[in-house]
């Protein structure tokens, strides 16, 4: 038998969390947790609901940040009119998770903390910058998001930490983005491949590129390597060429009953050539 | 009164008719929409349990059971054993539990101990034909099952033609995938009666099979089938779960829920056989199909398999073609719309395509050229019309995957015999006093339309609204009807109904003669009035002159109020992205005859559902076995992946007008067959790569892209 609790403010929570004790799960979607402990016939000893804490429920402005609390729904994301206006990839991604159901359940710090190689928000808050609000009964402290997965499933959270909120920087002007996820189908699929890019424009130069992929190792990552290629370069011959062919190289993909190490490899590099041929203009498939 | 010469019934001529050849919504629409239909899941009863299975965990071995933890368990009320000894497949049933609740149920299968010494297995081809590989039947893995034809005179004549082609076409294993997964309620409370309420294709042939599970008379079992879920072939049998809910049932004389969750479904419910076609054939210079060698493998696992006769629809020279079933410890085929066919319709397209491609002779005509029924000539030329064929630039060869995608149009054309089964169906009519009509036969609506059809006929007949005739079925208190499998039933039921419809109303006119002093032929049924002589009655009043037990009229099978043999023609338009291989499938159109289209609506709904069927199978579904382990890795739809919304093209479903015959004809597995082929030629077409092997995935597609871009051939 299962004890659930429903706390009604975060320290409340932060208490049950650091009973050891009791050894209780967070939660709060569940849409992951629930269907594989019952696949696995696993029976948590006790929960925390996180669902009703008002300090993880909301999305805010903070200076030039986007304040995104840990237990927003995608479906509250999606319809966002901050995030839609200025973390346009997060609200599409926000989009194509899962169903409508899911996307009514399932929130972003959950994603964040279930830590699914395949996570389709998990790229996206890499390629924006996110840093972590964490705590813990022992107080609290901030991460950079770059620095939160640490290898298959495994975070850098402590015995009884929580996600409590997601901070996004707002993109200076003139930035870009773009989200783009290969399923086996188009909807309620999970993904072979899962991409997010940023960059700006300044003048013919290309700065501020950050690439960031899931589905193609233990852990979603920054695509470093393609990033440096791209960093402070001027469109030219074979820039996405030299850009699809460094993401390919940097990556670890598997084979899995979903898709294969070489389609994700191929796909990966297919998806970085052709943001970049789109975002450096015709200029750049002129001379493709 | 000696009653006057009765004119049997005919079908009236298309343009007469008010209600039969237009759109019907079907009856049971607004029940299914709003969750009020009952199907046998939602079925409730006082004192219920629930039943779970408990399945063989490896391909093979010798297992014992042991029901007694189980047993200790609280809610658990009984368990049986269903199956000792050897095992062939991985999810044969060993063991059975039923609880009060499900929970309860799962918890009490979990505890059934079994003992399991596994025996060597062989799941898929490879292992089977391995030599020293474990046989999975008494007569060995590899069983011919039929040669025709002459080889040495198909070798001559390959020899002699202006090009050949040779090359190996493999289907994967495909699910049925039913909404409604397998099983029944089974109502036993002791005694010598029970009510069985079936997800089945066959209301009255469960029946004695459940008698003898509960050892009570055959006549004493009732049959309930009010809404259905889908059977697609699958559904057939009372099977083993519902054999097992009649165990359980029986073993504590209380209702039994058995209805088997995804997982089990997927191990259980039976499939469409995987198969490996090697063909060589050969065209002329002016374009005919000289010859064919063609050598089938079926992979039905335990069970036999099943694919088409060659060459499938087309005219060639000669023919020689062997079939063979190579038997895998894996859960057996079964029937699945259109048996067989697709497997042959994939092969045969693929190598038509090929040959035209070879000979440079364009898609439409060279199918024209070598298809000696008429009657696909005017579908593929319309099909082509409707798809954009005579303007595409890729006619006679294929496009030149330079871009970032390509667009691509293929064809291919299907058959099916659809007639009616002679003497299998009955239909009674009554008409009561207070003006209500019912029209009844047993038989089951597994979502295809009959139970409208049975009023809309009876509707017809009676110059009625549609809603005037209440129609029952699915219930094997009602008069005798055949399973609904092979698209027998339009021919089998149509015409019982058109019979009794009619003895109702020459049964009413006769009677209304009489009471109103008229001639018989002067009573007629239009618009919801009644006319007979000088007076014109509302339909109330005239069912009030009727006695108190109103009236009432049985019908019979009428060979000539049915016909057979369907044709149809489809097309696919495909727009491939060259740089990730994703196929989208843009449109599909599909031209069908059936005889009298009873419900133009319902006929091309069918059709919509059977492209949607071959788009799911040429895309995206594949039954994947983990050979070193033996077990089903797709037992979920996560894993197995259908179509969605997101996948479904413009569809344009036609129903061939050109079709003059007079009565209605079944072509429910005909529109299944042709797609999954169209969409392989549209690829090719579009961007030259020649795909043989289902599903069609984007890791193909850009092999085969890679492959043409350094000169190769994929093989």
């Amino acid at each position: 038998m299962t004890r659930a609790f429903r706390p009604r403010s975060l320290d409340e929570a932060l208490a049950l969390l650091a009973d050891g004790e009791l050894a209780a799960r967070a939660i709060a979607g569940c849409t992951d947790v629930l269907a594989s402990d019952a696949a696995a016939g696993r029976v948590p000893p006790a929960v925390v609901d996180l669902s009703r804490l008002a300090e993880l429920r909301d999305i805010r402005t903070a200076g030039e940040e986007i304040d995104i609390g840990a237990a927003v729904t995608f479906a509250e994301l999606r319809a966002d009119r901050l995030v839609r206006r200025h973390l346009p990839a997060l609200a599409e991604a926000a989009a194509t998770i899962g169903a409508w159901q899911i996307q009514n359940r399932a929130t972003l710090g959950g994603n964040a903390a279930n830590a699914s190689p395949a996570g389709d928000s998990l790229p996206v808050l890499l390629a924006l910058g996110a840093r972590l609000d964490l705590a813990s009964a022992a107080g609290a402290r901030s991460l950079a998001y770059d620095d939160f997965h640490l290898d298959y499933r495994r975070t850098a959270l402590g015995p009884g930490e929580l996600i409590v909120r997601l901070r996004l920087p707002v993109p200076p002007p003139g930035s870009v983005q773009r989200f783009e996820k290969v399923g086996t189908r188009s909807a309620s699929a999970i993904s072979k491949v899962v991409v997010a890019f940023a960059a700006r424009r300044r003048g013919a130069c290309i700065e501020g590129v950050r690439l960031a992929a899931g589905s193609v190792g233990p852990v979603p990552r920054r695509l470093e390597a393609a990033e440096a290629v791209l960093e402070g370069a001027t469109p030219a011959t074979g820039l996405a060429e030299a850009a699809a062919a460094a993401a390919a190289a940097e990556v670890r993909p598997i084979d899995d009953v979903r898709s294969t190490a070489a389609y994700r490899r191929w796909v990966l590099g297919r998806l970085v050539r052709r943001w970049v041929l789109d975002l450096t203009g015709p200029d750049a498939l002129s001379t493709d | 009164m000696a009653s006057p010469r009765r004119d049997g019934p005919v079908w009236k001529p298309r343009a007469e008719n008010q209600l039969l050849a237009h759109d019907l919504p079907r009856v049971d629409g607004p029940l299914k929409v709003s969750g009020r239909a009952r199907y046998s899941h939602d079925v409730r009863l006082p004192g219920m349990l629930y039943g779970r299975l408990v399945c063989c965990p490896v391909p093979c071995a010798e297992v014992a059971v042991d029901l007694a933890g189980a047993l200790k368990l609280p809610g658990v009320e009984a368990a049986v054993v269903v199956h000792e000894g050897t095992t062939r497949t991985v999810g044969q049933v060993v063991a059975a539990v039923a609880a009060r609740t499900v929970e309860e149920a799962e918890d009490g299968a979990r505890a059934v101990r079994l003992s399991i010494e596994e025996l060597p297995w062989a799941v898929d081809r490879e292992q089977a034909l391995a030599p020293q590989a474990p046989a999975v039947t008494r007569r060995g893995n590899r069983r011919e099952r039929g040669e025709d034809g002459d080889a040495e005179a198909v070798a001559r004549a390959l020899a002699e033609s202006h090009a050949v082609v040779e090359a190996t076409y493999s289907l994967p294993v495909q699910h049925h995938v039913c909404l409604e997964t397998h099983g029944c309620v089974c109502d036993y409370r002791g005694g010598d009666e029970a009510t069985i309420y079936a997800s089945t294709q066959a209301t009255f042939g469960i029946a004695r099979d459940a008698a003898r599970v509960l050892d009570i008379p055959a006549r004493n079992v009732r049959t309930i089938v009010h809404h259905m879920g889908g059977g697609f072939g699958s559904k057939f049998s009372l099977d083993i779960h519902g054999r097992v809910a009649c165990m359980l049932s029986k073993e504590c004389s209380r209702p039994v829920h058995l209805l088997v969750d995804r997982s089990t479904e997927f191990h259980t419910g039976g499939n469409r056989s995987g198969s490996r076609q090697h063909l060589r054939g050969g065209v002329s210079a002016e374009g005919e199909l000289t010859a064919l060698e063609a050598e089938a493998e079926m992979f039905g696992g335990v069970g036999g398999g099943a694919v088409a006769r060659m060459p499938y629809i087309y005219s060639v020279g000669r023919v020689h073609a062997r079939r063979a079933s190579v038997h895998t410890h894996t859960d057996s085929s079964r029937a699945m719309r259109a048996p067989g066919h697709p497997q042959a319709s994939f092969a045969m397209e693929s190598l038509v395509d090929e040959l035209a491609t070879a000979g440079g002779f364009d898609q439409v005509e060279f199918r024209k050229r070598n298809l000696a029924d008429p009657v696909y000539h005017r579908q593929l030329d319309r099909v082509a019309l409707e798809i954009g064929w005579p303007g595409h630039p890729h006619r006679s060869a294929p496009g030149d995957a330079e871009g970032i995608e390509a667009v691509g149009i293929g064809f291919g054309v299907s058959v099916w015999g659809g007639g009616g089964s002679a003497d299998a169906c009955e239909c009674e009519v009554r008409i009561e006093r207070d003006g209500g009509v019912t029209s009844s036969m047993g038989s089951q609506d597994l979502g295809t339309g009959v139970r409208t059809y049975l009023a809309a006929i009876v509707a017809e007949e009676l110059g009625l609204e549609l809603s005037a005739v209440e129609a029952r079925l699915g219930d094997n208190r009602l008069p005798k009807a055949n399973a609904s499998g092979g698209s027998v039933t339009t021919g089998s039921a149509a015409p019982a109904i058109k019979d009794a419809a009619h003895e109702a109303r020459v049964a009413f006119a006769e009677h209304l003669a009489e009471v109103l002093g008229v001639d018989t032929g002067s009573v007629t049924f239009d618009g919801g009035v009644v006319r007979a002589g000088k007076e014109t009655l509302s339909w109330s009043a005239a069912c009030e002159t009727l006695p108190d037990e109103g009236l009432r009229a049985r019908g019979v099978w009428r060979e000539h109020l049915q016909a057979s043999g369907v044709h149809g023609a489809q097309a696919a338009r495909v727009r491939v992205d060259l740089e990730t291989g994703r196929v989208r499938v843009e449109k599909m159109v599909c031209v069908q005859d059936q005889g009298l289209p009873l419900n133009r609506l319902a006929l091309r709904s069918q059709i919509n559902g059977g492209m949607i069927q071959a788009l799911s199978y040429a895309l995206l579904e594949e039954r994947l076995i983990d050979p070193d382990l033996g077990l089903l890795l797709s037992d979920n739809l996560e894993d197995y992946k259908i179509a969605g919304s997101l996948e479904i093209p413009e569809l344009v479903a036609i129903i061939d007008d050109d079709d003059e015959r007079a009565a209605p004809i079944g072509m429910a597995e005909a529109v299944v067959i042709p797609g999954a082929a169209a969409i392989a030629n549209a690829i090719h077409n579009a961007c030259g790569v020649r795909l043989r092997h289902l599903p069609l995935t984007p890791t193909k597609v850009l092999e085969g892209l890679a492959a043409r871009a350094r000169g190769e051939e994929v093989r």
